[in-house]
Parts: structure tokens; sequence; C-alpha cells
């Protein structure tokens, strides 16, 4: 291993663990956002039918719930390897074209979501001016969760290329601890 | 605008990315290519208003309701009250698989869950009663794509979010091609089984023993007709069936069957949440790529192509038909759906397919190709399962891939099959 290895390496120990810290406190969020919005729609239906009192809030709030749960899962998605992909033609590579294969994906995927973190820096600045339709909360707690998704990917995608730049080629990326 | 963003698309694919970022690269590239990155907040616009959507809502429900009822050990009592009913026939506990199959598909709509669920329980029992191994992996893969064609249906309410189609009328539509597949595996097991004896499975159950395993699992059985008698009525939009489904499950599984702890529920929570997020995001994902094929003109260029082909609607229906059976093969039927559904639907709406009956041949064919090889999910979770190696599965899989390339072919031809009930109840 050579220095510059072991230093990329030294970098991507507390790396990896602050990436795995992030993604799995926020699954756990999101698992929670979920039944919050179960309790919600189960409550629209609860208000309507049984006290005959529609509730206006439930629906917009679920809807944000949502978000924030596709947004806070999405490190841990990245990170396990949970996103559908098909691997078969890159299975079948040689093993350094398939590593640096691996590689340009990553860097591909971080450019990308680099730009989507600026963008929705802007997206979310737009929602400190403008309150949510039923409730009076600012949209930019609803929109923060863009910033977060995009960022949150760029510090894995990080994570991983250091990997794929320092490990043997016979090893592909092994998530941090157990996140698989 | 560019195709340059397909053949990025394309080739990420191919490459090994996650399609989700496939799906998000291309564009991303073919805008800077143009010279036109002011797009970029468009397509975050869309990506962000792809997910917050009501309808869309229904996914995470209906994956929330298909983990309690997995975890909170329901599979048992259906796989009971199946082998009252079937098992005394030549074959019987693959007849059961299959006949659980289709009752698992009203609570789970999932055809990985069924197999998984099913298959833990039924392939070591089916190896103890005689059956290969393979045979046992192939009916328990073969038989879960019924999961996802007979409501409730994840891909089915990813189709009607992207296309604005009733969710109600695809559910009614998935009903017949489910019972058809259903029957014709029923008669091909019985085939086989006759052919190498294999045993019945239980003596013929007494009405008062049918009686007794219906009695356990009556209330979950009950989730299906909750949930499409409350929407067909109009008495829930898909979004509430989905929760109160949802809701309904983790009582009877907490308070009435006492089959799911409390200190279950985070995990059940947590596991439901990450598989809804990761679909989420692929939903978003496609909403923008699929604004991107309208935007770039590509969807008419497209459907000029296909219709030059040939003006035959019937012979393009067969291509179709092997199109997308040939992609099933490589893709599964949830980002194929999102990818596929918007440039091909208008097409053959536009030759004069109903929008109902070109949903449910679609949704059925890609389900189907999750039981193929080489990428299909299904077969690797029944190898995973049964310990059996897939290309044996595969093959063993043959007569009933034929039976399901049929039904493909009866409800392409005859509209009928899948028309009739949507039609009947007014959503079509």
């Amino acid at each position: 291993m050579t220095k510059l290895q072991r230093t990329l390496f030294t970098i991507n120990t507390p790396l990896g663990k602050f990436n795995y810290l992030i993604a799995n406190v926020a699954k756990n969020l999101a698992g929670g956002l979920l039944a919050l919005m179960l309790g919600m729609i189960l409550a629209q239906v609860f208000f309507r039918y049984v006290l005959n009192d529609s509730l206006a809030w439930t629906e917009e709030l679920a809807k944000f719930a949502m978000v924030w749960v596709a947004c806070l899962v999405a490190p841990w998605a990245y990170l396990a390897h949970l996103n559908v992909s098909i691997q078969m033609f890159a299975d079948a590579l040689p093993a350094l074209l398939r590593r640096i294969t691996e590689l340009l994906i990553t860097m591909l995927v971080m450019v990308i979501c680099g730009i989507f973190f600026i963008q929705s820096l802007e997206f979310w600045q737009t929602g400190l001016s403008i309150n949510a339709s039923s409730v009076p909360v600012k949209l930019a707690y609803f929109y923060s969760c863009a910033p977060f998704a995009f960022g949150s990917i760029c510090l894995v995608g990080l994570e991983k290329l250091i990997e794929q730049l320092c490990l043997p080629l016979e090893h592909c990326f092994v998530p941090h601890q157990d996140a698989t | 605008m560019s195709l340059s963003y397909f053949w990025v698309f394309i080739l990420l694919l191919t490459a090994g990315a996650p399609v989700i970022f496939a799906l998000l690269i291309g564009p991303g590239v073919s805008l800077i290519l143009d010279g036109k990155e002011v797009f970029f907040s468009a397509l975050l616009n869309r990506l962000y208003s792809g997910i917050n959507s009501f309808p869309l809502m229904a996914v995470p429900f209906f994956i929330l309701a298909g983990e309690l009822m997995n975890q909170g050990g329901i599979t048992q009592s259906i796989v009971r009250f199946s082998q009252t009913l079937i098992g005394h026939y030549r074959g019987g506990l693959a007849q059961v698989n299959i006949l659980s199959s289709v009752l698992f598909a009203g609570l789970s709509g999932s055809a990985v869950a069924d197999t998984s669920a099913l298959g833990k329980m039924l392939i070591p029992a089916m190896e103890q009663n005689g059956y290969s191994r393979r045979f046992a992996a192939a009916v328990t893969a073969a038989s879960s794509v019924i999961g996802p064609i007979i409501p409730p249906s994840g891909i089915m309410i990813l189709y009607a979010f992207i296309m604005n189609v009733s969710v109600a009328g695809m559910f009614l539509a998935g009903i017949v091609p489910g019972i058809l597949i259903c029957a014709g595996l029923m008669l091909m097991t019985n085939y086989i089984s006759k052919k190498r004896n294999y045993p019945v499975a239980n003596a013929k159950a007494t009405w008062h023993e049918r009686g007794s395993a219906l009695k356990s699992s009556f209330l979950p059985l009950l989730t299906p007709v909750i949930l499409l008698g409350g929407i067909v009525l109009g008495v829930f939009t898909p979004t509430e069936a989905a929760a109160v489904a949802a809701g309904y499950a983790l009582i009877i599984t907490l308070f009435v069957t006492h089959t799911l702890k409390f200190n279950k529920l985070p995990t059940i929570l947590v596991d439901a949440a990450v598989q809804s997020g990761t679909i989420l995001l692929l939903v978003g994902s496609a909403v923008t790529f699929a604004w991107i094929i309208t935007v770039s003109g590509m969807a008419d260029t497209l459907a000029s192509e296909i219709t030059g082909i040939t003006d035959n609607v019937l012979l393009l229906l067969l291509i179709i038909n092997l199109f997308l059976f040939a992609i099933g093969m490589f893709l599964d039927a949830g980002p194929a759906i999102l990818i596929l559904g918007p440039v091909l639907a208008p097409i053959f709406i536009s030759l004069g397919i109903d929008p109902l009956h070109f949903a449910v041949i679609m949704c059925v064919n890609l389900t189907v190709g999750l039981a193929t090889p080489p990428m299909g999910l299904v077969l690797f979770v029944a190898a995973a399962v049964s310990g059996e190696k897939t290309e044996n599965i595969a093959l063993e899989m043959l007569p009933f891939l034929a039976v399901e390339a049929t039904v493909i072919f009866l409800i392409t031809y005859f509209p009928a099959l899948t028309m009739t009930l949507p039609t009947f109840f007014g959503f079509a």
C-alpha cells in the first residue's frame, strides 16, 4: 500500500463512521415519520367518517413527511447498495476495467448530486419566505430534505471513491460496519 | 434538446450504475453538453414534485401493510387454510403453494415478499414430502408473480400514478389475469405431479377443519375485501385504503391474533421506510426522466418509429409483448414501468388500445419477467431461500413460464378478460 493510499484510508475511517452514523439515524427517523404519516391519514379518515369534520392539514403534512422519508433513506440506500441496478454486464468485465467503471460511476454520482445539492440550497431559500398552505410553517423546513439527501449522498460517494481508489482490485466496496 | 441523455442513460445502466442515478445523470449530462445548465432547477423541481404526491403515498402504506402481515405470522394461517381446501389433491403441497400465493397476493402485493414468506415455509415442507427442491423452488417463484397482479399491487399504483390511470380500475383489471395464471399453474402442477407421482399433502379435510382454518385466517383475508370494497364503493381514496389496510394489519396482528410483539414494530417501520424511500426516489427520478423524454421530442420520434414498423395493431402488440418480456429479464418491474410507461403507453393509446388494457398488459408482462433468468429478482430470492442453484430453478420453471406467457397473450388479444370488471364497476 502506497503512502497516498494509507493517507486516504486515514481520512476514510472517520468519514465512514460519520456516514454510517448519519445514514443510520436518518433511516430510523424515516421509520418514525412513516408511523406519523400513517397516523395522519388514519386520523383524516376517522375525522371525516366518524366525527364528520374533515381535517385540512393532514394531506399536506403527510405528503411532506413522505418526501422527508425518501430523502432520509437516500444515504442509507446508497451506502448499503439498495438501489436497483443491473450488474450482469459489469460482472463480466475484467477486474481493472470494472474498477475503472465503478470509479467513473461514483464520480458522476458525486458530480450530479453536487449540482443538485447547490440547486437544492436555492430551492430551500425560496421556501424561507413562503408558508405551507394548510399550516403556518415555512416551506423551507420541508424543502431542507433535498440538500440533506444530496449532501449526504455526496459524502457517501466520497467514501466509496476513496475505497475504490485504495482497495486491491479483488475487493469490491464494502459498506462501513453492517450496513447491508 | 439532443438525445445524448438517452445514450448516457443506457450506457450507465449497462455499466451497473444504480437506475436512480442513471435516470438523473443522463439528463444532467445532456443539459451540460447542450449548454442548458439553467434547466437543472427545473429537473430538481420535477424530482421533488414527482415524490410529493398524495396518490403515491399508497406505496409506503401497502409496503407497511405487507411487512406487518408478513412479520405478524399471517403466512402460517393462510397456508393452513389452503391445505384444508386443496391439500388432498395429487401434488397437494405444490397446489397449496399456488393457492397461498393468491391469498397472500391480496395482502402484500409483492412477488418478492410472497417468495420469501411462502418459500421459507413451503419449500422445506415440500422437500420432506418427496418433491425435488428445484421443483418446490420453481413452483414458489412461478406462483409468486401473482402477487403484483391480484390487488393490491405496488407496480399498478406506480403505473397509475405515472400515467394518470385509475388505481381502482387497474386493481379490478388485474383480478382475472391473476386468476387465469393461478388456474394455469394449478393445471400444469397437476400434470407434472401425476407424471412424477408427487404425493397428496393430507387426507381430505372435513368441513369442520376447514371452518376452523378459515377462522384463524379470516380477518387477514378480509384485507383485500376492505381495500377493494372501500375503493370501488368510493368510501376511501386508494391512499386512504392503503393506510386503512396498514392500520387494520397492525390491529389484527397486535391485538387479535397476538402474533406480533410491540418491540418488533420499530424494525418493521424502519424496514418499510427504507423499502418505500428507495422506491419513492426512483419514482422521482423516473418522473424527471419522463419529462425530459417529452421535452426532447423523443416520445414522438419513438412513436413514429414503432408505428412505422407495421400498421397492424395486433402485430405491434405481439412485438411489445416480446419486448417487455425481454426487458423484464433484465430490469425490475417497478423501474421498467416508470421508464417505459410514459414512452410506450401513449403510442398504443393513440392506436386505439384502452389505457387500462395496455396498463395491465404491461404490468403482467413485466411481472412475469421477475421470474425469468438471467436477472429475475424472484428467481434469486427463491434460490436464496431454497439453497438451490438459480439455473436449476430456471430450467424447472420453463413449463410454468409457458403457462404465464399464454396468459399474457390471452389478455393481450382478448381485452374482455381484463376490461369486463372495470367496465362493470364504471372505471373504464
